[in-house]
C-alpha cells in the first residue's frame, strides 16, 4: 500500500522538482538551508498525500506546505545565521555567465522585500507560475498579485542599483 | 540596474541544474516510511506512560496499605500506657539503677514488684479518677450580661431603626484635574444608597459602569476643604481576578445649604480622587421613572 502511494507520489514529483528547489532555494535565501525545507516539506506532504491529488495542483500543494513549515520555523525562531546558510550554499554552480556575486545579489535583494512580494516575484519570475496559480495559492485576486510584483520589481530594482 | 538585466538574471535563476537529485527525494521518503508507524502512532507511547504511572500508583498504595497495619498496632499500644504505669516505669528504673547485691535475675523481678507495691499506695487519689475535671463556669455566650439576647444569623443588627434611602441622579462627569465636562448619555444614570448598600450605574460616552455592593467602610473625609461623606465597598455584581478592581470608592457632599445640587467624588484608592460628577437628588418623579425602568428590564 505504501510503495503504491509512494510510487504516485514520485511520479507526480518528479516533473516538478526543479521549480520546487528553485522555489525552495529562493525563499529561504539566508533564512535556513533550502534542502531543510525540501526535505521537511516532502515528508508532511507524503504523510498527507492523498492519491486523488491532480498533477496540476500537486506543486501548488507542496509550496502550501513549505509556507507553512517556514511560518512555523519562524515562530519557533530556528533561524541560522546568514553566515552558516551561506557556507551551506556556496557549492551553488550558475552558468550563462553570471557571476556568483551577482547572483547572491539578487537573493540579498528579495530577501530584502517583504514576505508576500517576495513570494510573488519567485513564483512568476523564478517558478513560472501565471498571475491566476499565483492568486489562487495567495487566495487573493489577479489584480492584487499584478500590484505586488509591481512594487516588488521596483523596490528590487532600487536595493539592486543602490548595491551596484 | 535596468530592468533587461534583471530579467536575465532571473531567466538565470530559472534555467539552473538542480543541486538535489529526485533519488536523494526518495531516500528521503524511505527514510519518512521507516519512522512513519512510530511518529503517526504516538498513542501507543501515551499508552506505556499511563501503564507506568497506574503501576507506581498501585505499588504506592500497596506499599501503604502493608504499612498501615503495624502503624495501627504501634498507635493502640500507645495509649495503653497511662499516667500511672508511667510513674511506676519510672520507679522501676530508679530502683534497677540502686546498688544491691543481689543477683541480676533476682533483683529485677523481687524489688520491681515491691517498689510497685510501695508505690501504689503512695499514688494519689486524683490519678485514680475516671476522669479528672476542673469546674470552670464560663458565662453562656448567647446570653448577654445585661440580659438582652443576641440574635444569632441575623445580618442587619436589630439596633439600626433608621431607613436610609438616598438617590442621586448623575448630570456630568469630568474627570479630576480636567475642566472638560461630559454629559451622561442617559437622564437615568443614578447613585443609590440603601441601608448599606450602594449602587453606581451610569453611562458616559458609550461606556457603561455599573458598581453595587454592601457599604464596609463609612466616614467624613476634608478634600481640598470641602467636607465628603465617603464610603467604601466591595462589588458583588462581577468577578475579578485576585480582588483587583473591586472595591469602590465614593463620597458626596452637597452644594450650599439650600440647593438640590451634589458633587460625587470617585475615588481611584482612599482618598485620591478621579472623577467628579454633578448630580442632584432625585425627585419623585425621577424615581418613579427609574423603578418603572427597572421594572420593565425584569
Amino acid at each position: 500500500m505504501s510503495s503504491e502511494r509512494k510510487k504516485i507520489f514520485i511520479e507526480l514529483y518528479d516533473p516538478i522538482h526543479s521549480r520546487f528547489e528553485r522555489f525552495c532555494k529562493a525563499r529561504v535565501y539566508g533564512e535556513m538551508d533550502y534542502k531543510d525545507l525540501m526535505h521537511d516539506t516532502i515528508v508532511i506532504a507524503f504523510q498527507k498525500f492523498d492519491s486523488n491529488v491532480e498533477p496540476k495542483t500537486f506543486l501548488s500543494f507542496l509550496f502550501g506546505i513549505s509556507i507553512r513549515v517556514l511560518a512555523n520555523n519562524k515562530r519557533r525562531d530556528v533561524k541560522k545565521t546568514t553566515h552558516q546558510i551561506y557556507l551551506a550554499q556556496k557549492d551553488i554552480s550558475y552558468d550563462q555567465g553570471f557571476e556568483k556575486e551577482e547572483i547572491e545579489h539578487l537573493y540579498t535583494a528579495l530577501n530584502l522585500l517583504s514576505e508576500i512580494q517576495k513570494e510573488c516575484l519567485i513564483l512568476f519570475e523564478i517558478v513560472g507560475y501565471s498571475l491566476k496559480e499565483i492568486a489562487e495559492l495567495h487566495r487573493t485576486n489577479e489584480n492584487t498579485v499584478k500590484q505586488r510584483l509591481r512594487r516588488g520589481r521596483m523596490q528590487l530594482k532600487s536595493i539592486l542599483t543602490k548595491n551596484v | 540596474m535596468k530592468d533587461e538585466r534583471i530579467n536575465r538574471l532571473f531567466e538565470a535563476l530559472k534555467n539552473e541544474k538542480p543541486a538535489v537529485s529526485p533519488d536523494e527525494v526518495v531516500q528521503w521518503l524511505d527514510h519518512s516510511i521507516s519512522d512513519l508507524p512510530f511518529k503517526k502512532n504516538k498513542s501507543w507511547i501515551k499508552l506505556l506512560y499511563i501503564g507506568f504511572g497506574m503501576l507506581i500508583m498501585i505499588f504506592t498504595f500497596w506499599y501503604f496499605q502493608l504499612e498501615s497495619p503495624k502503624k495501627g498496632q504501634d498507635e493502640t499500644s500507645i495509649p495503653a500506657i497511662n499516667l500511672r504505669e508511667k510513674v511506676v516505669e519510672k520507679e522501676t528504673s530508679i530502683a534497677d539503677n540502686l546498688p544491691i547485691d543481689v543477683p541480676a535475675e533476682t533483683k529485677e523481678i523481687s524489688i520491681s514488684e515491691k517498689v510497685i507495691q510501695q508505690k501504689k499506695e503512695k499514688i494519689p487519689e486524683y490519678l485514680e479518677l475516671p476522669y479528672p475535671t476542673i469546674e470552670i463556669n464560663f458565662p453562656n455566650p448567647v446570653e448577654d450580661y445585661n440580659n438582652t439576647v443576641l440574635l444569632i444569623g441575623q445580618t442587619t443588627t436589630p439596633l439600626q431603626t433608621e431607613i436610609r434611602d438616598i438617590l442621586f441622579i448623575l448630570d456630568s462627569l469630568n474627570n479630576y484635574g480636567i475642566t472638560t465636562r461630559y454629559k451622561m448619555d442617559e437622564q437615568d444614570c443614578y447613585l443609590q444608597i440603601y441601608n448599606e448598600y450602594a449602587v453606581i450605574s451610569y453611562r458616559l460616552r458609550n461606556q457603561m459602569y455599573y458598581a453595587s455592593g454592601t457599604i464596609h467602610r463609612e466616614e467624613s473625609q476634608e478634600i481640598e476643604g470641602n467636607i465628603y461623606q465617603v464610603f467604601a465597598f466591595q462589588t458583588d455584581n462581577r468577578a475579578a481576578v485576585s480582588g483587583f478592581g473591586t472595591r469602590v470608592f465614593f463620597g458626596y457632599r452637597q452644594n450650599g445649604n439650600n440647593t438640590n445640587d451634589v458633587e460625587v467624588i470617585l475615588f481611584n484608592q482612599p482618598w485620591a480622587p478621579a472623577k467628579v460628577l454633578k448630580a442632584h437628588y432625585a425627585t419623585s418623579i425621577e424615581r418613579e421613572k427609574l423603578v418603572e425602568r427597572s421594572k420593565s428590564q425584569e
